[in-house]
């Protein structure tokens, strides 16, 4: 794993710290590039003809898949330790930054000005799809204030976490996922010159930034629920000079105008999200386009008929606490937009390999939409 | 060497079985903590790195020179490696099995 890029408000941690999440990050290497194919080499060769020796035919369903698959000890040996690297990883990292949090507080108040803004609303109703499940196991999700004043904990945890988890594979940004949105959006619509962009679910705002390298003309805005996600958001993004205006908002209702943006967009949003709330962020993305303007989510496209793979994605949806993944991956994608206003011909689906994790998550890509002129 | 005196000692009790003290919980426990124990020598073997490195240089690895050690390029792929040799190691007994599996697959 090569070295994060070190921004104003990225966590410095101590040699002891560091060794910890370089070890984590090898265990998460380890557990993706090499202990992960196991899975289904133990499904084959041991679990099926255990199940058709007993039934005379292979599993049908992911539930019988998962039936056989709890029993191999090569399975539970590999879930056991994926469980437990992630929870050891929340827990170093947010260790570190949690005696690092006064330090960050102040870093974000003395970086330079870069133009950008932040817009808190403490009225906001946080939904209980947000606050009821920490996903990714991340202890106190996006949303869990340590500060009573100025707190940014859950970015600088979710910045640093996200680089260990995925072992640097977004870049020393952690900028892949936005970069590929930008990459889509870019070969689909090359005439597209957008004036004002909205990130939806912007989060910390690591792929927001890739927009405004893409397109430096725009005006480039971000929402989200999370406050200490917005806060950290703004810091790291004026630290590192890219002016993003960040209000704390529902991507399912905004304040902005009718047709104000010509570019609306989320990375990994909408399969934290309820079905009925992709349903309303649609139509509100339908709201907020200008006549031309797209719609792209980066994000699952679809749900594994597969027996094993399907037992895997339920595996890991259950086990990384993400409870709105197969109604996401489900979802009837055209259907969804057609109710939202959009046109049926206008709708897209754009499956790609994953940008880590290649192979194993078999329906990640794009979703979208354009607005009739 | 001692010499033969006969039959070997006794080395399980008559009686009931072993009780059984743990569930299957606590396997995952124990799991989890060996593998927190694993992270805590990882850790301690970068810092064992510094130290070393320090006094390679000539200087005292005092706590303050050790937290502001910054390790070069070279230092970092010495270290992915032993990282890499040490997570295998570690689990060996969990990779020995797929293997057999592969070798049913190939043989």
């Amino acid at each position: 794993m090569g070295d994060q890029y070190r921004h104003a408000l990225l966590s410095r941690p101590t040699v002891d710290e560091q060794g910890r999440e370089a070890f984590l990050a090898a265990m998460r290497r380890f557990l993706i590039s090499e202990l992960y194919d196991g899975n289904k080499l133990a499904y084959e060769r041991r679990q099926v003809p255990a199940f058709a020796a007993a039934h005379g035919r292979a599993p049908q369903t992911y539930l019988e898949v998962k039936s056989v698959m709890q029993e191999d000890p090569y399975f539970r040996a590999f879930s056991l330790l994926n469980r437990a690297t992630q929870e050891l990883l929340w827990d170093n990292v947010g260790e570190s930054v949690e005696r690092q949090l006064p330090a960050l507080k102040r870093a974000a108040g003395e970086v330079p000005k870069a133009g950008g803004s932040l817009t808190l609303d403490p009225g906001l109703e946080l939904p209980d799809y947000f606050t009821k499940v920490d996903i990714h196991v991340m202890p106190g999700s996006f949303h869990t204030e340590l500060a009573d004043k100025d707190d940014l904990y859950a970015g600088a945890v979710y910045d640093r976490g996200v680089y260990i988890y995925a072992y640097g594979g977004l870049g020393d940004k952690n900028a892949a996922l936005g970069q590929g949105t930008v990459d889509c959006v870019r070969r689909r619509f090359p005439h597209l010159k957008p004036r004002k962009i909205l990130d939806l679910g912007c989060g910390a705002g690591m792929s927001t930034l890739p927009l405004a390298e893409a397109w430096p003309e725009a005006e480039i805005y971000g929402v989200d629920l999370a406050a200490p996600m917005l806060r950290y958001a703004h810091g790291r993004s004026e630290a590192l000079g890219v002016p993003v205006a960040y209000s704390q908002q529902n991507a399912a209702h905004t304040n902005f105008a009718d047709g104000s943006f010509d570019l609306v967009l989320s990375n990994l949003l909408l399969h934290e999200i309820p079905q009925k709330v992709t349903r309303a962020v649609i139509a509100e993305c339908a709201r907020l386009l200008s006549p031309g303007g797209v719609m792209v989510h980066n994000d699952m496209v679809g749900w594994p008929t597969d027996p094993f793979q399907e037992f895997m994605a339920e595996w890991n949806a259950h086990h990384n606490n993400e409870p709105f993944e197969r109604g996401s991956g489900t979802i009837d994608w055209v259907g969804a937009c057609v109710a939202a206003g959009f046109a049926a011909e206008d709708v897209f689906l754009q499956p790609v390999d994953a940008a880590y994790m290649s192979e194993q998550l078999a329906f990640v890509g794009f979703r979208g939409a354009v607005k009739r002129v | 060497m001692s010499e033969p005196q006969g039959r070997p000692r006794p080395r399980k009790a008559a009686g009931p079985a072993r009780p059984v003290y743990f569930n299957a919980g606590d396997v995952d426990r124990v799991m989890a903590i060996v593998l927190a124990l694993s992270t805590e020598v990882a850790a301690l073997r970068d810092r064992l790195d510094v130290h070393e490195r320090i006094a390679a240089s000539g200087a005292v690895p005092t706590p303050e020179l050790v937290e502001a050690y910054l390790p070069d390029d070279a230092v970092q792929v010495a270290r992915d490696a032993w990282r890499d040799g040490y997570i295998r190691r570690l689990f060996r007994v969990i990779t020995e099995d797929v293997e057999a599996l592969r070798g049913e697959q190939t043989g």
